[in-house]
C-alpha cells in the first residue's frame, strides 16, 4: 500500500514526459491513462484512510539535514488527491478536443501532466521540505501553461507576473518552514504537531505565522495579492479551469488546513485570516459582477470563493470542514462554469458578454449544464453548494455572517450575469454543442444535483476528514429562504449592471506589482553599470585592492616584522641594489626599447640573486630564459610601426597608490616569512631517496623523477604555448619577411659562430647527461641548444636552419609520455622510472625522460622565436 | 638584510604599476616582473639557511632543493606565457593598425 502512495506523485511527471515525446493525438490519451491510473491508486487507499489511519511511506533522502522523501495519505490529503486526479481526468478529455487544433498538444499536456503530479505531491507530503519542493514545482508548471501561448507579449508578462507573485510567495513559505523546523526540532508534520503547543509558544511563532500566511495568500490569490489570477486568464481555458480554479490556487487554503493543527488555534490565526479572506470574499465578488469577459468575471469569483475558504480556515476546526465541503462544491461548479466559458468562446469566436446573447437556442444542453452549475453556485436546495453554504454559515458568526450573507447577492448577480449568455431572442447565433466540450463539464455539474440530492454521499466524503460530521439535518425549507432571496436580488443587479458599459478597473496590486518590479530591474542595472564597467584595468585594480587590504590588514594586526639577517657575501649587496636600480629604469625610462633592456638587466639580477641564494640550476636557467626572453622582445619592439608612447590613465595616481601598496604588501610578506623556520621533513625524505634515483642533484631528481608528473603537464603547457605562438603567426594578413630571413653577411661573425655554436651545442649534450650530477638538465640543455641554432641562423639565415620546428616539438612531448608509458607497461604506477645500464654507466629511464623535455625545450623554442621574430604584417 | 624583501616588494610594485598601463608591451614587461619576484618569494619561504648547492655531498646545510624544482619549472612556463603573450601583443598592435 505505502509503495503505491511513494508512486502517486511521480506516476504523472513520468507520464508527463512520455507525453512530451508522444505524437500529438497520443499525447492526450497518455493524460487520460495517467490520470485514470492516479485516481485507481488513489482508490485502494481509501479503505485504509476510512478505518482511521493514514497511509505513510518515508524514504531516506538528504540524511545529512534530517529531510526524507516522507509522504502521507490521511483524510485531507486523500480529498485533495481525489479532486487533483479526477478533476485532471475531465480537463485532459476536455482540452483532447479544445486543443485539437493546437500544434504544440504534447508539450501542453507534458506540462499538465507534471502540474498534476506537483500538485499531487504538494497535497500527500509529509515532509514539509517535500511539500516547498511540490508547491515550487506547481508554480513552474503554472508559469509554463500561462505562457503557453507565448508568442503573445500579453502571455508572457502574465506568466512572468504570476511566476514572480506565487515564487516570491513560496521563498517566504521556505523560510517559514525553516524556521517552523528550527522552532519544532523537524520538518516532518506529525513531529510538528506532536510538539504544537512547544511551537505556539515559540519566539520564533509569530516570524513562522507571518511567512506562511505569505506563502498561503499570495498562492491562492488573497487581496493584495490576487491580481495575478484574473492576468493568468490569457492561459488556454482548460488550464484556467484546472490550476486558477479547482486546484492549484486552493494549495493556498490547503496549506492553511493542513498546518492548522500545527499552527492554528490562537487568537493570532484568526485576527489575521478572518478579515482577509471577507475583504477578499467581498472584493472578488464585486469585481467578478463588473466584469464584461466571461474568464475575467469566473476569475474574480474564484478570487471571491478563496477569500470565503480562507476566512473559514480561521474559524476554526470545523470552519476547516465547511471550507472542504465548500471547496469540494466549488470544483464543481466553477470549474464546469470554466469548462462551458471554453466551449462558448470556443463556437461563439468571444467571451464578451456584451457581444454575447441568445445562445441558448443554438447550445440548449451547455445552456443546461451551466444552469445547473449556476443553481449549485447560488445554493439552492438539492444542490451541493446548498449543503456547503449551510454549513459555512453555522461557522461564521457576527459581522463575517452578515459579510457572506451579501456576498451571496453579489453572487447571484454575477452567476446570473453568467446565465444571461443563453438568454435572449433574436437571430440565431451561431455554434452547436460539441459532444467534447459537453461532455467532461456534464460530468463536473453532476456533482451538485448528486451531491445535493444525497447528502449522504457528501458526509461519506468528509468523514475521512472528521468521522463524527453530521449535515444532513438542515431544515430545508426555512434555509432554503436564503438563497432563493439572494437570487431574486442578484437577479434584480444583474439586470441593472447589465447597462453599465466596460468592466469595473479598480487601482489594482497589478499596477504596484508592476512598480516594484520595475525598480528591482532598474537597481539592478544601477549595480550593473557601477561594477561592469567592461574596461579590464577596472577588474585587475578591484581585484588587487580588495586582497592588498585583506590581508594588509592581517599582517598589521599581527604587528610583528622582523628582519633576519641572510647570510650573503658583500657583492650581493651590491647586485641587489643593481637590482633595484634596474627595475627604477624599467619604471622610469621613456624608451620602449629601453625598458626592456632593464627588464633584462633586472633578470640577470635575479640569476646572481640565485647564485648567492645557493641555486644554480636556477641561475644557469634563469640566465638562459633571459636571453631568449629579450630577443624575442626585441623582435616585437623594434617591429613596432608605431612604439607605443608612455600613456597613462588620468588616475595615474590611483594607480601609483594601488602599485605601492601591492609592493608594500609582497615586501611585508617577504620579510614575514624570512624569519620562518623551514621545513625539512620533504628535505630529508628527497635525501633518502636520491641514491634510488640515482644522482645527486636533487633538483634534477625532483624534476624527472620525485615529482616528474608536475613536468609532464609543465612541458604540454610549453607546448601548447608555442602553437598558440604559431597560431597567431599563421593569421591571414601574416607571412614570413624575407629580408628578416637573409643572413647578416658578416665573416667574423660567421667564423666565430662556426666555431662558437657547435661547441656551444655540444656542452648543452653535456650538461644534458650529467644533469643528475650537477647544474643542468633538460631545460637548460634545450635552452643552450636553442640558442645556438639562434645564433647560427643570424649568421647564415634562417634558411640554413630546418622550418618546421613542430616535429622535435611533437617528438620530445611524445619521448616524455612514452617514459611514463614504459612504466605503465612494466606494471608500475605511470612514470615510475626503472634502472638502466648505459655501458658502464648505472643510470635510470629519467634520463631518457629529460631527453624528451631536452627535444621539447628545442622545438618549441625554435618554433616560438621563428614566429615571432620573422613572421610580420603582409 | 632588509635589501632582499625590499627588492621583492619593489618587483611587485613595478609590475603592478606597469600592468595598470595602457601599453600592451608594458603590460607583459610588468607581468615578468610580477614572475620574478613570485619565485624570489617561493625560494624565500623555503627558507635561507642552506649553505650549499642542493648537490648530495657537499658540506651541510644544503639548501632546500623543493622551492628550487618548483622555481625551475615557473621560470620555463613563465617563458612560455611570455612568447605567447608576445604574440598576442604584436597580433593587437597590427591589427589596431589595419584597422584604426
Amino acid at each position: 500500500m505505502a509503495s503505491v502512495l511513494a508512486w502517486i506523485p511521480l506516476t504523472p511527471i513520468l507520464g508527463g514526459l512520455v507525453a512530451s515525446a508522444a505524437k500529438r493525438s497520443g499525447a492526450g490519451w497518455v493524460g487520460l491513462l495517467v490520470s485514470s491510473m492516479t485516481v485507481a491508486f488513489l482508490g485502494t487507499l481509501v479503505p485504509p484512510v476510512a478505518e482511521g489511519g493514514a497511509v505513510r511511506i518515508s524514504l531516506e533522502w538528504f540524511p545529512g539535514v534530517g529531510v526524507r522523501y516522507a509522504l502521507r495519505a490521511d483524510g485531507l490529503g486523500l480529498l485533495f488527491a481525489f479532486l487533483v486526479a479526477g478533476v485532471g481526468f475531465l480537463i485532459v478529455l476536455y482540452a483532447m478536443a479544445y486543443m485539437a487544433h493546437e500544434p504544440r498538444t504534447p508539450a501542453f499536456f507534458c506540462f499538465l501532466l507534471l502540474f498534476m503530479g506537483a500538485m499531487l505531491g504538494v497535497v500527500l507530503a509529509e515532509d514539509l521540505v517535500v511539500l516547498y519542493l511540490f508547491w515550487e514545482l506547481t508554480s513552474l508548471a503554472s508559469f509554463l501553461l500561462i505562457g503557453f501561448h507565448h508568442e503573445e507579449p500579453k502571455a508572457r508578462q502574465a506568466a512572468l507576473r504570476a511566476l514572480l507573485v506565487t515564487v516570491v510567495g513560496g521563498l517566504a513559505l521556505l523560510v517559514g518552514i525553516v524556521l517552523l523546523a528550527v522552532a519544532g526540532g523537524s520538518s516532518q508534520l506529525s513531529e510538528l504537531e506532536a510538539r504544537a503547543d512547544r511551537i505556539r509558544t515559540s519566539p520564533l511563532y509569530p516570524w513562522v505565522l507571518a511567512l506562511v500566511f505569505a506563502g498561503a495568500w499570495t498562492k491562492s490569490a488573497q487581496v493584495p495579492f490576487h491580481f495575478w489570477l484574473p492576468g493568468a486568464m490569457v492561459a488556454p481555458t482548460p488550464v484556467s479551469a484546472y490550476l486558477h480554479s479547482a486546484t492549484m490556487v486552493k494549495a493556498g487554503v490547503f496549506l492553511l488546513m493542513r498546518l492548522y493543527p500545527v499552527l492554528g488555534g490562537t487568537e493570532a490565526w484568526a485576527a489575521w485570516l478572518e478579515p482577509v479572506g471577507i475583504v477578499t470574499y467581498l472584493f472578488g465578488s464585486l469585481l467578478a459582477l463588473f466584469q464584461d469577459d466571461l474568464k475575467a468575471l469566473l476569475a474574480y469569483g474564484t478570487v471571491a470563493s478563496l477569500g470565503l475558504a480562507t476566512a473559514l480556515v480561521g474559524a476554526g476546526p470545523e470552519g476547516g470542514i465547511a471550507a472542504m465541503a465548500y471547496l469540494l462544491a466549488h470544483a464543481g461548479y466553477k470549474g464546469t462554469l470554466f469548462l462551458v466559458a471554453g466551449a462558448v468562446e470556443h463556437e461563439a469566436g468571444t467571451r464578451r458578454l456584451s457581444e454575447l446573447q441568445g445562445l441558448g437556442r443554438a447550445m440548449p444542453f451547455t445552456a443546461a449544464v451551466a444552469g445547473a452549475a449556476i443553481l449549485s453556485m447560488l445554493g439552492i436546495p438539492g444542490f451541493a453548494g446548498f449543503v456547503a453554504k449551510g454549513s459555512v454559515e453555522k461557522v461564521l458568526h457576527g459581522w463575517a455572517h452578515e459579510a457572506v450573507l451579501a456576498g451571496g447577492v453579489l453572487t447571484a448577480g454575477y452567476g446570473l450575469r453568467f446565465l444571461g449568455v443563453f438568454w435572449g431572442s433574436g437571430r440565431k447565433p451561431r455554434g452547436h454543442d460539441a459532444p467534447g466540450f459537453l461532455f467532461p463539464a456534464l460530468v463536473l455539474a453532476m456533482v451538485g444535483p448528486v451531491l445535493g440530492l444525497h447528502p449522504v454521499l457528501f458526509e461519506q466524503a468528509l468523514r475521512l476528514l472528521e468521522p463524527e460530521i453530521n449535515l444532513s439535518s438542515e431544515p430545508v425549507l426555512a434555509k432554503g429562504v436564503i438563497p432563493v432571496g439572494s437570487a431574486l436580488l442578484g437577479a434584480v443587479l444583474a439586470r441593472g449592471v447589465a447597462g453599465v458599459s466596460g468592466p469595473l478597473a479598480l487601482p489594482g496590486g497589478e499596477a504596484l506589482f508592476d512598480r516594484v518590479y520595475g525598480g528591482v530591474l532598474g537597481f539592478a542595472g544601477f549595480l550593473t553599470r557601477l561594477t561592469v564597467t567592461g574596461r579590464l584595468r577596472d577588474y585587475l585594480a578591484t581585484s588587487l585592492v580588495i586582497p592588498v587590504v585583506a590581508a594588509g590588514a592581517a599582517i598589521l594586526s599581527q604587528g610583528r616584522l622582523s628582519w633576519v639577517p641572510v647570510r650573503m657575501a658583500p657583492y650581493e649587496g651590491v647586485v641587489l641594489l643593481l637590482g633595484l636600480g634596474a627595475v627604477a629604469f624599467t619604471v622610469l625610462a621613456r624608451s620602449l626599447v629601453a625598458q626592456v633592456v632593464a627588464v633584462g638587466a633586472v633578470g640577470y639580477t635575479v640569476a646572481l640573486l640565485y647564485i648567492g641564494l645557493r641555486a644554480p640550476d636556477l641561475a644557469l636557467t634563469q640566465i638562459l630564459v633571459e636571453t631568449v626572453t629579450l630577443v624575442l622582445f626585441l623582435a616585437v619592439v623594434l617591429h613596432l610601426r608605431h612604439p607605443e608612447e608612455p600613456d597613462r590613465h588620468p588616475a595615474w595616481a590611483l594607480d601609483l597608490f594601488i602599485a605601492c601598496g601591492v609592493g608594500a604588501l609582497a615586501a611585508a610578506f617577504a620579510a614575514l616569512i624570512l624569519p620562518g623556520p623551514p621545513s625539512r621533513h620533504l628535505f630529508s625524505y628527497f635525501v633518502q631517496r636520491a641514491p634510488e634515483a640515482g644522482g645527486r642533484n636533487l633538483v634534477n631528481l625532483i624534476v624527472v623523477d620525485f615529482r616528474g608528473l608536475d613536468t609532464l603537464g609543465e612541458i604540454t603547457v610549453l607546448g601548447i604555448a608555442a602553437l598558440g605562438v604559431l597560431a597567431l603567426a599563421s593569421r591571414p594578413g601574416m607571412r614570413v619577411a624575407h629580408h628578416l630571413v637573409a643572413p647578416v653577411r658578416s665573416l667574423i661573425l660567421e667564423t666565430a659562430v662556426r666555431v662558437a655554436s657547435p661547441a656551444v651545442a655540444a656542452y648543452a649534450l653535456v650538461l644534458l647527461v650529467t644533469g643528475h650530477y650537477g647544474p643542468g638538465g633538460g631545460f637548460v640543455a634545450g635552452l643552450m641548444t636553442a640558442m645556438a641554432l639562434l645564433v647560427w641562423a643570424v649568421a647564415f639565415g634562417f634558411d640554413a636552419l630546418p622550418q618546421d620546428w613542430l616535429r622535435p616539438l611533437a617528438v620530445g612531448l611524445g619521448i616524455a609520455y612514452g617514459t611514463g608509458l614504459l612504466g605503465t607497461a612494466l606494471g608500475r604506477p605511470f612514470l615510475a622510472h626503472s634502472p638502466v645500464l648505459l655501458g658502464p654507466v648505472k643510470t635510470t629511464t629519467s634520463l631518457l625522460f629529460d631527453f624528451g623535455v631536452y627535444v621539447l625545450v628545442v622545438g618549441a623554442t625554435l618554433s616560438a622565436a621563428r614566429a615571432l621574430i620573422l613572421v610580420r604584417p603582409r | 638584510m632588509i635589501l632582499l624583501p625590499l627588492f621583492v616588494g619593489s618587483l611587485f610594485g613595478a609590475g603592478t604599476w606597469l600592468l595598470l598601463g595602457r601599453s600592451i608591451v608594458r603590460q607583459i614587461i610588468g607581468i615578468s616582473l610580477i614572475g620574478h619576484g613570485a619565485n624570489l618569494m617561493i625560494l624565500l619561504a623555503g627558507g635561507v639557511g642552506g649553505r650549499s648547492a642542493p648537490l648530495l655531498g657537499n658540506p651541510p646545510p644544503l639548501a632546500d632543493p623543493l622551492p628550487q624544482a618548483l622555481i625551475l619549472t615557473a621560470i620555463v612556463i613563465g617563458f612560455g606565457v611570455l612568447a605567447f603573450l608576445l604574440a598576442l601583443g604584436y597580433r593587437m598592435h597590427a591589427y589596431e593598425e589595419e584597422d584604426p
